[in-house]
């Protein structure tokens, strides 16, 4: 019944249509989490034309490039787009991807969930980006502070966009995480125990429950929002004897753990490239498991931290401090067994390794300034201020984009069944290395110089414009290294250099299954009796294909779910739900239509036998 | 090919060992560019000292591990980069129970060091001491200026604090709008100003001088216009001034001010600014009373006449967004009567 996918297919003449409709119903977690990866891609250059904007702006004093109302959506959309819209989904399409390869499972757990899941995502972002056609994107940060998201001080709907698109995202990120739970404590292959898998494995599961327990709060926090912009409640308002600041901890509640859920990802794809290219186990996986989990239960205590000004009783705000301050512990042995898996290994410096160590190194740097901000007498002076945008820019362009840009040179053989160029590869991690640092090491000194955050302009004569136009030539140099990897991507798709089965001789499940892999991913259940089920102890080398292929029998009947039309459906009723409540309730009651004709089509389906 | 390939690797581990060279030598300069820049470690009150002896010590501490944890990798990608294809396979090494203790209790103590020196830090920054007396300042954050009242001495300026050396000042926070942040970097660390919530924050300055101050909370358009100055002064020439403050405003003298002053009252700026001594008493935009002997127009503009008829005819060139344009776009004013009011407010010294 199953028969292996050739290496490199020929592509087939298929109708325009027939590509559509297949993507569009598709219910491989494969083809989802392409999909999903696109779409942030699509976005991650979305939200760097937002930063470019803003830092042509910033490029001199009291320049005029921006208005200064431009400016502050500028700045909302590219915060917002690149946490939710980029790294978010970009994580989460690479998990999609390869979580079920790496354990040996034929899909995710539910896979038409998975379909609705990359549905919200794009819809509910394209709802979020029809703001600008509609009067105005939101302007008051992606922080949002009450009050400045009320009515009152951002009068056009830009915020209502902003709260309904997160939230049909949100929604999205759910579904997502619920699945990646399932699909990870019930879907593994027999011999894939929960300390076998791989540590990429492992941050997506504790990043999934992250997001099942963080996202609530985030949404609690935009309902009440909602409420007080359009209904007259009063949950965020001063003058009926509420506190502004319930909003600050509702979001914050949420927002930290997010950093980790966007790190966390980042912390497993360097730990999956660096032992590889190493050609090395990494170095103490139970540490790094531990402390994967232990960095999960203490990104909820630590919110506090964003707001050390607002006034909290001493005592409240040290504790906050310090519960800050402990992350710095299972961070630094994270930091410590990379290079240890590195210690004395054969070391390739492939663009995924280049892009990977580029990670370590950057990301200490990210620490240690976090560190400096979790004390809270500096964190008075520097909060709000460019040494913050200096700090988590190494966190997150430093640690997040770095390793999934690795993770991009690591997998697109898997994925594509042909390596990105390795020269232009290099040419892109010089400039995206030297491009970063130029355009966010000065932004510490800035913020030391007393240059606050979430400025259109500033005065001439205060120093500050040397080192912001070093930050704007980085920022395009940044820009440069981004086309020359888009034109990498795509001229690669067609002439790139065939991969093969493994072509980086690495040793987890994904690299067992043929490039691309099959739609059944494994022809039977691969055999795994250790963390590196490729490798061949006894010789020490990575096993051949062929001997990889010998191993597993090969599966009588392989079941796949139908592809299925409803997720889309679904996901368009709700996302219409979500603009009527923009617009007008008379659209709502069209997206409930839609919608419960989505759920009845769904469940009417015949899944599976 | 693969001599190209050996090249890169060669130079991809030299260029990593550069580039964080150069971010190495990066982290000392104290490079600005300006006299008298608002850098926070050259502090200029004892509040402001503690921070930054704190950032310092949290600095030597920082850069001696960025040098460890950097070198290491550096050392580590030079010294264990692959030579070629035929490099033995490594030694299988999974890890070690004691390297693992080792960086563990290590990062322990350093950062049990740190948050000995933080909880120093905070107890010092507690309270004004009781025994002197403290000067106390109502800071109230409007969109998109600051407004000063001195309850001692009954009058209100806005963007410039003044406040006498040698002598604690309690800063009392109010916005009766959206979320500020009090900030002057060489003097103190930022404090936000929320509606229905007082915070109070206090700093003495120790040395006399001009500092920067702005706003460092995003609070719509204007936040970036939302700048102020801190003139601290020897304490009798702070009693002067606030002597000065404490007068009504001067009458104008020639006849285009007389003309001006008439205007502001025909003309509806009184709905919005108050001037001591007459009849103008709206509290929505800033006091002009004492308007002539400040420095800006607006906190971003030098209060030159120029700017100060821009600021009353198109005040939306100046600063964009800002909220008086709101009405005075429909306030036509031909260039006379601009000249006037220009007269008038910049006779209120």
């Amino acid at each position: 019944m199953a028969t292996r996918a050739e290496a490199l297919p020929v592509p087939r003449v298929a109708s325009w249509w027939s590509v559509l409709v297949d993507w569009l119903t598709t219910v491989d977690h494969k083809k989802i989490g392409i999909m999903y990866v696109v779409g942030a891609l699509f976005f991650l250059g979305v939200g760097g034309i937002e930063a470019l904007a803003i830092r042509v702006q910033l490029a001199g004093a009291e320049r005029a490039f921006l208005h200064p109302q431009t400016y502050n959506e500028m700045l909302t959309m590219h915060g917002t787009t690149m946490i939710f819209l980029a790294a978010m989904p970009i994580l989460a399409g690479l998990g999609n991807y390869f979580v079920p390869l790496m354990i040996g499972a034929r899909d995710m757990a539910f896979p038409r969930l998975n379909a609705l899941g990359l549905w919200l995502f794009i819809l509910g972002s394209l709802l979020l980006y029809l703001s600008f056609f509609s009067g105005g994107a939101p302007d008051a940060g992606w922080f949002a502070y009450a009050p400045l998201t009320t009515k009152t001080y951002s009068p056009h709907k830009g915020m209502d966009f902003w709260i309904l698109g997160l939230m049909v995202t949100g929604i999205a990120s759910i579904a997502g995480s619920i699945n990646f739970i399932v699909t990870i404590l019930n879907m593994r292959a027999p011999g894939v125990k929960l300390n076998r898998m791989p540590v990429f494995v492992w941050t997506m599961l504790v990043t999934s429950f992250l997001i099942v327990f963080a996202f609530p709060s985030l949404t609690v926090a935009q309902v009440l929002l909602f409420l007080d912009r359009n209904f007259g409640t009063g949950f965020y308002a001063a003058e009926v004897g509420a506190t502004p600041i319930l909003w600050q901890h509702l979001f914050w509640f949420f927002g930290h753990p997010e950093v980790y859920i966007v790190v966390l990802p980042a912390f497993g794809l360097v730990s999956e490239i660096i032992p590889v290219f190493s050609r090395k186990p990494i170095f103490g996986y139970t540490a790094l498991v531990y402390a994967t989990v232990a960095i999960g239960f203490i990104s909820f205590t630590v919110w506090a931290h964003h707001m050390f000004a607002v006034g909290l009783p001493p005592v409240v705000a040290y504790a906050f401090g310090a519960s800050s301050m402990i992350i710095a512990v299972p961070t630094a042995i994270k930091i410590f067994n990379w290079i240890f898996t590195m210690w004395k290994g054969s070391i390739r410096l492939t663009t995924a390794m280049l892009f990977a160590i580029s990670f370590v190194a950057m990301f200490v740097i990210g620490g240690l300034s976090g560190i400096m901000l979790a004390t809270v007498p500096v964190d008075w002076q520097l909060t709000d201020t460019y040494f913050v945008v200096a700090h988590f820019h190494y966190t997150l362009f430093g640690g997040v984009l770095l390793s999934v840009l690795g993770a991009c040179y690591y997998w697109f053989p898997k994925m594509f069944g042909r390596k990105l160029d390795e020269r232009w590869g290099k040419v892109h991690w010089v400039l995206t290395f030297v491009g970063f640092n130029m355009t966010f090491l000065p932004m510490h000194w800035l913020g030391l110089d007393g240059m606050p955050r979430r400025i259109a302009t500033y005065g001439a004569g205060l120093g500050w414009d040397v080192l912001n136009f070093v930050a704007t030539v980085g920022a395009f140099t940044i820009a440069a290294g981004t086309v020359i990897f888009i034109l990498n991507m795509v001229v690669s798709l067609w002439k790139g250099e065939p991969a093969g089965d493994n072509p980086w001789e690495g040793w987890t499940l994904e690299w067992a299954t043929s490039s691309p892999p099959p739609a059944h991913n494994f022809d039977g259940v691969p055999p795994v009796e250790s963390r590196r089920p490729l490798w061949n102890s006894h010789e020490k080398r990575v096993l051949t294909p062929a001997e990889v292929r010998a191993l597993i029998t090969p599966d009588e009947h392989v079941h796949l779910p139908p592809p299925s039309v409803w997720p889309l459906v679904v996901a368009a009723g709700i996302t219409i739900i979500a603009a009527g409540f923009i617009y007008t309730m008379f659209v709502a009651v069209l997206g409930v239509v839609i919608f419960l004709a989505g759920v009845v089509g769904w469940i009417q389906q015949e899944g599976y036998h | 090919m693969r001599r190209i390939c050996v090249l890169w690797q060669i130079i991809g581990g030299w260029a990593v060992a550069l580039a964080v060279a150069l971010l190495v030598l990066g982290m000392f300069p104290a490079v600005t560019f300006a006299a008298e820049p608002p850098w926070f470690l050259n502090p200029a009150s004892e509040q402001a000292g503690q921070v930054a002896r704190l950032f310092n010590i949290e600095l030597l501490v920082a850069t001696l591990v960025f040098f460890i944890v950097e070198g290491l990798i550096i050392y580590v990608v030079i010294r264990y980069r692959q030579r070629g294809p035929d490099d033995p396979v490594p030694k299988q090494i999974h890890g070690s129970t004691v390297m693992e203790l080792t960086w563990t209790i290590g990062t322990s103590v350093a950062l049990l060091f740190v948050l000995i020196v933080f909880w120093q830090t905070m107890t010092t920054l507690a309270a004004p001491p009781a025994d002197a007396a403290t000067l106390e300042v109502v800071v109230r954050g409007q969109q998109w200026w600051w407004e000063f009242e001195y309850p001692e001495y009954g009058f209100r300026t806005a963007n410039e604090l003044y406040i006498p050396v040698g002598q604690p000042v309690e800063f009392v926070l109010e916005s009766d709008n959206v979320i500020h942040s009090f900030w002057v970097p060489r003097l103190g660390g930022k404090v936000d100003v929320v509606p229905g919530q007082q915070n109070r924050f206090w700093f003495q300055a120790d040395k006399p001088g001009e500092y920067f101050g702005q706003c460092a909370e995003l609070c719509g358009v204007q936040h970036a216009g939302m700048r102020f100055k801190v003139f601290a002064l020897p304490p009798e020439k702070f009693a002067q001034w606030a002597e000065e403050q404490q007068q009504p405003a001067v009458e104008p003298t020639t006849d285009l001010a007389k003309f001006g002053k008439e205007l502001f009252f025909t003309k509806g700026c009184a709905g919005c600014h108050a001037i001591a001594g007459t009849q103008a008493q709206g509290r929505i935009g800033p006091d002009l009373t004492h308007f002539a002997s400040r420095t800006t127009v607006a906190a971003v503009a030098p209060r030159t006449d120029g700017n100060v008829a821009r600021w009353v005819y198109n005040s939306e060139a100046i600063k964009p967004g800002n909220i008086m344009w709101q009405t005075m776009k429909n306030v036509p004013l031909s260039s006379e009567e601009v000249d006037a009011l220009v007269a008038y407010l910049q006779g209120l010294k």
